[in-house]
């Protein structure tokens, strides 16, 4: 492993900065005196504008880990930090998108999205404008009153991005959005997130199964090692963007990938 | 439609013929039961009566309805709620209306209190034990965004909950107002002056069959509309959502 040299494990990460910052996490899962070590010191940055992959086999901890930096599970070891505040619980300035698009079959297309903001304290007015304006930005208008079975995957995806976008948040964590997809829809929605990405400039945390997912739209790719949950490796990816889909830059990413995955 | 309709005329069709056959005065034939049907309904009698009895239902129905909902949450929430309200349930459900009836009149005498609270107590177990069923039906994934997005206790509420619990709702009101009439006309006819069941009671004491069977005509054709037509058109609205299966 020696060959690594852009190892980031840094021991001590102040939580000072913008983006988030992730230092020393670890998770035990504990059920009736069973207990399973999930996440082990996990440290990592991802800067304002940044884009981090995450990548690792399945069972690894990746889910768990976005979970934490969501906030939806308080229970666990170590620091974990947006901008200069402790993450201490959900809010709405860290935009999800879960593997599955989530939306509620009993609201339409509109509803669904405008439920990141039903909280928010701003004009009625207001609200139905950045919906519809996140809407347009997914490429959804016309489908604003559909419910969602009456949409395909691919769409019901995208409302799902369009409802973590309308909160305008600071950073998305996406866990395998678009693991779900065929292969064109998901070519068609990666490059979707880099166009918005680049018109809003958030950060994002991508965790995926798919390495040519994370060297086609991340600045940095983590790999976790299983069982328990820890970084094996930090590498890099400076290819200019646009990136193109087939090119001689990403093919010794990937085998440094690949061989980080133990897959050779 | 046209069957229902088929149905209703060969049952009038076969009971003209039982009571021509029978000629017994306590069998009055279609004629008499007319008769006195129009006379109940042209004199306004029935639907004074009527109004007073289903304002009684849904006075019981809506404590029931308060009640049950708080009650199911938290015995579908919380396993010690639970085991802790479970036996009340029980009791409740085994507990025949009749004796809802009985003890409600006789506490309680002739008043509001002993009609709302013998539906009351008929419709809250069915009703509680249908929404502890159904909180358990709530999506957790959907839970995590409400959570995702801090949506408070009352749009959770809203946006989860009570969509998730709408079936088990309108089976718990069917279930409950089809006891709740049976409970209703009873204390009626315990304790009451008026209603449905008071004036059922009169009949009876006149020995007027007829009288009997026009208001039990009469109580089931607006049963029969509120079933279909309200509730009916209540679940087509709140399930309007949900994906028509095309084969
Ligand atoms: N609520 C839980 N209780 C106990 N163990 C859990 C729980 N959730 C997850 N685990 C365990 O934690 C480990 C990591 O799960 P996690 O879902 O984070 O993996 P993952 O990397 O996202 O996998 P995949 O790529 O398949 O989605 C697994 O071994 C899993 O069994
Ligand atoms: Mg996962």
């Amino acid at each position: 492993m020696d060959h690594i040299t852009n190892r980031a494990i840094i021991p001590h990460i102040d939580l000072k900065g913008g983006g988030l910052t992730v230092a020393g996490v670890s998770k035990t899962y504990e059920a009736k005196g069973d207990a399973t070590e999930v996440l082990r010191d996990i440290s990592f940055k991802v800067g304002e504008k940044e884009i981090v992959g995450v990548v690792g086999r399945s069972g690894c901890g990746k889910s768990t880990l976005l979970k934490l930096i969501a906030g939806l599970d308080r229970d666990y070891v170590g620091h974990i930090g947006l901008d200069d505040n402790e993450v201490t619980g959900p809010g709405i300035e860290r935009g999800v998108v879960f593997q599955e698009p989530r939306l509620f079959p009993w609201l339409t297309v509109e509803q669904n999205v405008a439920i990141s903001i039903h909280e928010t304290k701003i004009p009625e007015h207001e609200k139905r404008e950045l919906v519809t304006s996140n809407l347009a930005l997914v490429g959804l208008t016309g489908f604003e009153k559909k419910f969602p079975h009456q949409i395909s995957g691919g769409m019901a995806q995208r409302a799902a991005l369009a409802r973590a976008l309308t909160s305008q948040p600071r950073i998305l964590l996406l866990d395998e959005p678009f693991a779900a997809l065929d292969a064109l829809t998901k070519m068609q929605l990666q490059d979707e997130v880099i166009r918005i990405w680049e018109r809003r400039r958030m950060s994002i945390v991508l965790i995926t199964h798919d390495i040519d997912e994370a060297i086609h739209l991340c600045d940095r790719i983590i790999v976790m090692s299983p069982r328990p949950g820890e970084i094996k490796s930090v590498t890099e990816v400076d290819i200019p963007r646009p990136r193109p889909r087939v090119g001689s830059g990403s093919t010794a990413i990937r085998a440094r990938l690949m061989s980080d995955l133990g897959l050779f | 439609m046209g069957l229902p309709i088929t149905f209703l005329a060969l049952l009038t069709l076969g009971w003209e013929m039982m009571a021509r056959h029978l000629a017994n005065p306590l069998v009055p034939d279609v004629a008499e039961v007319g008769a006195e049907l129009v006379d109940i309904f042209v004199s306004g009698v029935f639907f004074s009566h009527m109004t007073i009895t289903l304002g009684r239902v849904t006075l019981g129905f809506l404590v029931a309805f308060a009640v049950s909902l708080a009650l199911g949450i938290v015995m579908g929430r919380n396993r010690y709620a639970r085991q802790f309200f479970e036996p009340a349930i029980l009791i409740g459900l085994t507990v025949p209306g009749l004796v809802w009836a009985l003890l409600c009149v006789i506490w309680f005498g002739i008043s509001l209190t002993t009609s709302t609270l013998a539906v009351a107590l008929s419709l809250s177990p069915p009703l509680a034990l249908s929404i502890a069923q159904g909180i358990k039906t709530v999506n957790a994934d959907l839970q995590e965004i409400t959570a995702v997005y801090r949506l408070s206790i009352l749009s959770r509420l809203r946006f989860l909950l009570l969509p998730t619990l709408t079936p088990f709702l309108l089976n718990g009101i069917r279930i409950g107002l089809s006891m709740g009439w049976k409970v209703i006309v009873l204390v009626e006819i315990f304790g009451l002056s008026s209603g449905v069941g008071y004036r059922l009671n009169a009949e009876y004491s006149a020995m007027n069959v007829a009288g009997v069977l026009a208001w039990t005509i009469g109580f089931a054709g607006v049963m029969a509309l509120l079933e279909y037509g309200v509730i009916g058109g209540i679940e087509r609205y709140v399930t309007r959502w949900r994906r028509v299966a095309t084969v």
